[in-house]
């Protein structure tokens, strides 16, 4: 498939103000992914090593499940200002840009949240059981 | 804590070192050092009848109850 786009078309077009709204949200989505990712990584070293109910992978799983409830806001707010950015760079006529969050980003963070709650309990009683003899 | 462990007590009277009897129990050493010096939180019945059959003595022997 070949798109021929008259390069003259947009030639004029200024795309400073695009990356400025670009860049900060890029860093926002890598931040959080980064968030998630150490967080991970730190929970599946424990996972490896036999000890699944630390006492820190609750406080981990609630950060996740923050991340992705708030993720889940911020995501789609950073998709309109960049359609938005989008729009008014290529001075786009006739569209509009709707604000909704994203439900199944929303409820996996709930579930992990969830997840995390559980997760104390079983620090508890992993506690506990070690104290036994 | 309101439980006394009396371990060492009753060790002493059977003159049985801690190692000895942490082999006859078939637990680790340092556990039933842990034991001795009261910084375990629960003791099963398994361990607790284990410990009194190879010390020849009764459970009211090991713990004691203090009203603090």
């Amino acid at each position: 498939m070949k798109y021929n786009i008259d390069p003259n078309l947009y030639s004029d077009i200024n795309f400073r103000p695009f990356l400025q709204v670009i860049l900060p949200t890029v860093t926002v989505i890598s931040l959080m992914l980064l968030l998630i990712a150490h967080n991970l990584r730190s929970i599946l070293k424990t996972i490896a090593n036999d000890h699944p109910f630390e006492k820190n992978n609750s406080k981990r799983l609630l950060i996740i499940g923050i991340v992705l409830m708030a993720g889940s806001v911020i995501l789609k707010i950073a998709e309109g200002i960049t359609a938005m950015a989008i729009i008014d760079s290529l001075e786009i006529k006739n569209v509009d840009v709707t604000f909704t969050v994203d439900g199944a980003m929303l409820l996996t963070g709930f579930l992990v949240l969830i997840l995390a709650g559980i997760f104390r309990y079983g620090s508890y009683l992993q506690d506990e059981y070690d104290a036994t003899l | 804590m309101a439980i006394i462990i009396r371990l060492d007590r009753v060790l002493a009277d059977r003159k049985m070192q801690l190692g000895e009897l942490a082999e006859k129990v078939g637990i680790s050493i340092v556990n039933l050092s842990n034991l001795k010096t009261s910084k375990v939180r629960a003791i099963r019945f398994s361990t607790l009848n284990a410990i009194c059959k190879h010390l020849e003595c009764q459970p009211g022997d090991i713990l004691e109850y203090s009203d603090d």
